[in-house]
């Protein structure tokens, strides 16, 4: 890791894994700024604020049936900040949606369960 | 039905910890479930499926591992248009889901 204070958004509408995700983080590295976003469109509106790498859940519209979904919202960030790392996240363990992702410009595609954790701040370390 | 190893090792048995994410799930899942069953007696599948989905990690993270997979099996049903036994399943998933947030509940006053 290159930066000590990097900020990091959370994207998911499951307050659980935001809390947990947070917590897990600031426990390996106390310089994290973190922000949760219970949508896409919260998250867009604070790009200016150019966090260091996004953790993007795929399904976002589980609370909010009209909620933009983390495809439309990766391809929306990629759009604005080629360059900022998203991490995409999801319970579906399927080839062709984390091919799709990837395509898209996600670095990688975790799949949400005990050991994601760990892998999400493996490749916050990687890429910031 | 309940195996709380994860979070006691996530947490480092911080109770406080604990305490705050299981209420949260206790928040969630009731909630999650009424949604579902709209979405069952409304026949909208894919949203019935999102909502299974989205509730899966958090079972997982609950060590609610019966749960979890009656909610792969929602999930299984709806991708596969196999929505024959689907109400049997959200009766098995929803029945799981009462009885494990009551041994939660429990669970919460010990801490």
């Amino acid at each position: 890791m290159i930066k000590n204070n990097p900020t990091i958004f959370i994207v998911d509408d499951e307050p659980l894994l935001s809390e947990m995700l947070t917590d897990y983080l600031q426990e390996q590295h106390e310089g994290f700024n973190i922000k949760s976003f219970p949508t896409g469109e919260a998250c867009l509106q604070s790009l200016d604020e150019h966090p260091d790498a996004v953790v993007l859940d795929f399904y976002l519209n589980s609370k909010e049936k009209n909620a933009a979904n983390g495809i439309d919202i990766l391809k929306e960030i990629k759009k604005r900040s080629k360059a900022l790392p998203v991490i995409m996240l999801s319970s579906q363990k399927s080839y062709a949606t984390a091919a799709q992702t990837i395509n898209y410009g996600a670095v990688h595609y975790v799949i949400k369960g005990q050991d994601a954790f760990d892998e999400i701040f493996q490749l916050i370390k990687a890429n910031v | 039905m309940v195996d709380l190893a994860f979070l006691r090792s996530f947490t480092k048995d911080d109770p406080k910890k604990m305490k705050r994410y299981i209420s949260l799930y206790l928040d969630v899942a009731p909630k999650t479930f009424e949604e579902m069953q709209r979405n069952l007696t409304n026949g909208d599948w894919e949203q019935l499926r999102i909502n299974a989905h989205s509730l899966k990690p958090q079972a997982d993270f609950m060590g609610i591992n019966s749960l979890k997979e009656e909610l792969i099996k929602i999930e299984e049903a709806v991708k596969l248009h196999n929505l024959e036994g689907i109400e049997a399943l959200f009766n098995t998933a929803l029945t799981i889901s009462m009885k494990s947030g009551q041994l939660l509940k429990e669970m919460l006053d010990q801490f």
